[in-house]
C-alpha cells in the first residue's frame, strides 16, 4: 500500500523538526509500527530514511558560519538614536538601548581613546606617588608616562558591562575612537574574569612627524587564561593590524603574551612583527616597537583585572 | 538578557552570511555583505516597520546587499551572464566547496547542483529552510505564503531531489 501524499508531507516536516512533539511521536510511532509488522514494502521507513539522508547531506552548508566577527560600528548608533515616529515602542526601546550602549561605550572611553588625558597629567592612582616620584615618572625621558586612573578603569568596566548586557556574554571586546568590535562567548563555556588592556601605539619621536602625532589607543577587554585574536580597526598609522593576546592574572599583575602582525590577516605568532611576553600593570609598559614602512611605532600597554567576582558559567 | 535590536541582529548573522554566500559564492565577499547588511539594518532602523518580522527585513536587506555586490562585479566582468540567479554563488562554491569526507563530497556537490535546478516555486522555500536555516514559519513570512504551502513546497522539492539523486546513484546520467 503506497503512502498518502499527506503522510509524506508529515514525514518531510518531521525530518525538519517542524512538527509539534505529540504529532512527531505519532508519525514516528506509525513508522515503527510499520517496521514491526513488516507490512508491505515498508515505504514510510524508506521515505523517512531517504529524507533524513538528504537533510544530512546538506548539513555542511547549514553549518557554515562567518569567519570573522560582525562589527557594529559606534558611528551607526548615532543614526539609530535619531529615530522617528514610525518606530514601535519596542523598536524605540531597542534603538535607545543599542544607541545608548554604543554611544555610551564610546562616550565613556572618548577621552581615553582620543588620547587626551593620556598625554597630559595622569597621576592619580590607588597609591599615589610622591610629588617628586610623580614628576620623575611623568617626565622620564621627556615622554609622557601613562597611568590609568580609577575613573578610566571604571569607565572601561562600565562600557564592557553595557555591551555584555546587550550582546550577551563576550569573549572579548575591542574599541578605538570609531569602531567597537565584540566577540560573543561560546555557549556553555566557563567565563573567566575580564581583563582590560589599554594598547597604545605612538610614532617614535625619531620618525617623520613623530613628535607631533597623536597616539592611537585601543581599549581591549579579554578573558583571563583565554586567547583573543583581534583584527584591530585600521587607522592611517596602523593599517591591518592583527593582534593575538593571551592574558593571565598573576599576583595582582597581568602577564601578557602578545603577537602583533602588520599588513595582513591569518599570520601565525611566529610570523608576527612584534611578539613577546610582559608583566603589565596600570602603568605604561613598553611591548616593543613595530616597523611600519618608514614609521617606527612604539607599542605600550596597561592592563588590570576588572572586578573579582566574575567567574561564572553561561 | 535584555532583548534588543542589536542582540536580535547578532542572532541572525549566521543566516545572513549563508544567504549572502549562496548568492555571491565567496566567503570573504559573503562576510562583507553580511557586515554591510548589519550596518544598513542599524542605520535604517528608523525605517523598520515593526509590523514586519525582523527576519524578513534582515533577509531582504541581505539579499539586496548581495545583489548590489554582484552588480558591481558584473560591471567589472561583462562576460558573465548568470549573475542574477539566487544560486549563482552556490554553484560557484561547488568548484571550491568544502566537504568533510571524501565520500561525502560527491553527494554534497550533486545535491547542491540539483537544488539549483529545482523548479523555481519550490526551490526558494527549500533553500530558505534547508540551506539558510529558516524555520517554516519564517520562510512563510519571507515568501508571503502560508506555512502549509511552504511545507508542501519543501516536500515537493525533497521528492524531486530524492528521485534525481536515486536516479544518479543507480547509474543515470551525470
Amino acid at each position: 500500500m503506497s503512502l498518502s501524499e499527506e503522510k509524506k508531507i508529515l514525514l518531510s516536516q518531521l525530518v525538519d523538526g517542524e512538527l509539534p512533539v505529540d504529532q512527531a511521536n505519532q508519525v514516528l510511532g506509525e513508522v515503527l509500527d510499520e517496521l514491526s509488522h513488516v507490512q508491505g514494502s515498508a515505504e514510510a521507513t524508506r521515505q523517512l530514511h531517504a529524507m533524513i539522508q538528504l537533510r544530512r547531506t546538506l548539513g555542511p552548508w547549514r553549518r557554515q558560519e562567518p569567519s570573522k566577527t560582525i562589527v557594529l560600528p559606534s558611528s551607526v548608533a548615532t543614526a539609530v538614536e535619531t529615530s522617528n515616529s514610525r518606530w514601535h515602542v519596542m523598536s524605540l526601546a531597542s534603538a535607545a538601548l543599542l544607541g545608548g550602549v554604543l554611544v555610551a561605550g564610546g562616550f565613556l572611553l572618548s577621552d581615553l581613546l582620543a588620547g587626551r588625558r593620556l598625554d597630559t597629567t595622569i597621576a592619580r592612582q590607588d597609591t599615589e606617588p610622591t610629588t617628586a616620584e610623580h614628576e620623575k615618572v611623568l617626565h622620564k625621558d621627556r615622554q609622557p608616562v601613562v597611568v590609568i586612573t580609577p575613573e578610566q578603569r571604571r569607565d572601561i568596566a562600565r562600557a564592557f558591562a553595557l555591551h555584555e548586557s546587550v550582546a550577551g556574554p563576550l569573549s572579548w571586546y575591542a574599541a578605538d575612537d570609531t569602531t567597537i568590535q565584540v566577540a560573543p562567548a561560546e555557549k556553555g563555556g566557563t567565563m573567566q574574569e575580564p581583563i582590560a588592556v589599554v594598547l597604545r601605539l605612538s610614532r617614535d619621536p625619531s620618525s617623520p612627524n613623530g613628535k607631533n602625532s597623536q597616539p592611537k589607543t585601543y581599549v581591549i577587554v579579554c578573558r583571563n587564561h583565554d586567547m583573543a585574536a583581534i583584527q584591530l580597526p585600521s587607522s592611517a598609522m596602523t593599517p591591518n593590524l592583527q593582534l593575538r593576546l593571551f592574558s593571565k592574572e598573576t599576583g595582582g599583575r597581568v602577564n601578557l603574551r602578545y603577537a602583533l602582525a602588520a599588513g595582513g590577516t591569518g599570520r601565525e605568532l611566529d610570523d608576527a612583527a612584534l611578539v613577546g611576553q610582559r608583566h603589565v600593570d596600570l602603568g605604561q609598559t613598553s611591548l616593543g616597537q613595530l616597523a611600519l614602512n618608514d614609521l617606527l611605532v612604539n607599542v605600550d600597554a596597561s592592563a588590570w583585572v576588572i572586578g573579582s567576582n566574575n567567574n561564572h558559567t553561561w | 538578557m535584555m532583548e534588543t535590536l542589536a542582540a536580535e541582529i547578532v542572532r541572525h548573522t549566521s543566516r545572513m552570511y549563508r544567504v549572502a554566500l549562496r548568492i555571491v559564492g565567496n566567503r570573504d565577499a559573503a562576510q562583507e555583505v553580511a557586515q554591510e547588511a548589519c550596518v544598513k539594518a542599524l542605520r535604517g532602523a528608523n525605517r523598520f516597520d515593526g509590523r514586519a518580522a525582523l527576519t524578513t527585513w534582515l533577509h531582504r536587506i541581505t539579499v539586496n546587499c548581495a545583489q548590489d555586490h554582484l552588480r558591481k562585479i558584473r560591471q567589472m566582468d561583462r562576460k558573465r551572464t548568470d549573475w542574477d540567479k539566487d544560486t549563482t554563488g552556490m554553484l560557484a562554491m561547488l568548484e571550491t566547496g568544502p566537504a568533510e569526507r571524501a565520500e561525502q563530497k560527491d553527494t554534497y556537490r550533486q545535491a547542491l547542483s540539483l537544488v539549483a535546478k529545482l523548479p523555481e516555486d519550490c526551490r526558494s522555500a527549500f533553500m530558505l529552510t534547508q540551506l539558510d536555516g529558516y524555520t517554516y514559519d519564517e520562510a512563510a513570512v519571507i515568501e508571503n505564503l502560508s506555512r502549509g504551502t511552504v511545507a508542501s513546497r519543501v516536500y515537493r522539492a525533497r521528492q524531486i531531489l530524492m528521485e534525481q539523486m536515486n536516479h544518479h546513484r543507480v547509474g543515470g546520467p551525470s
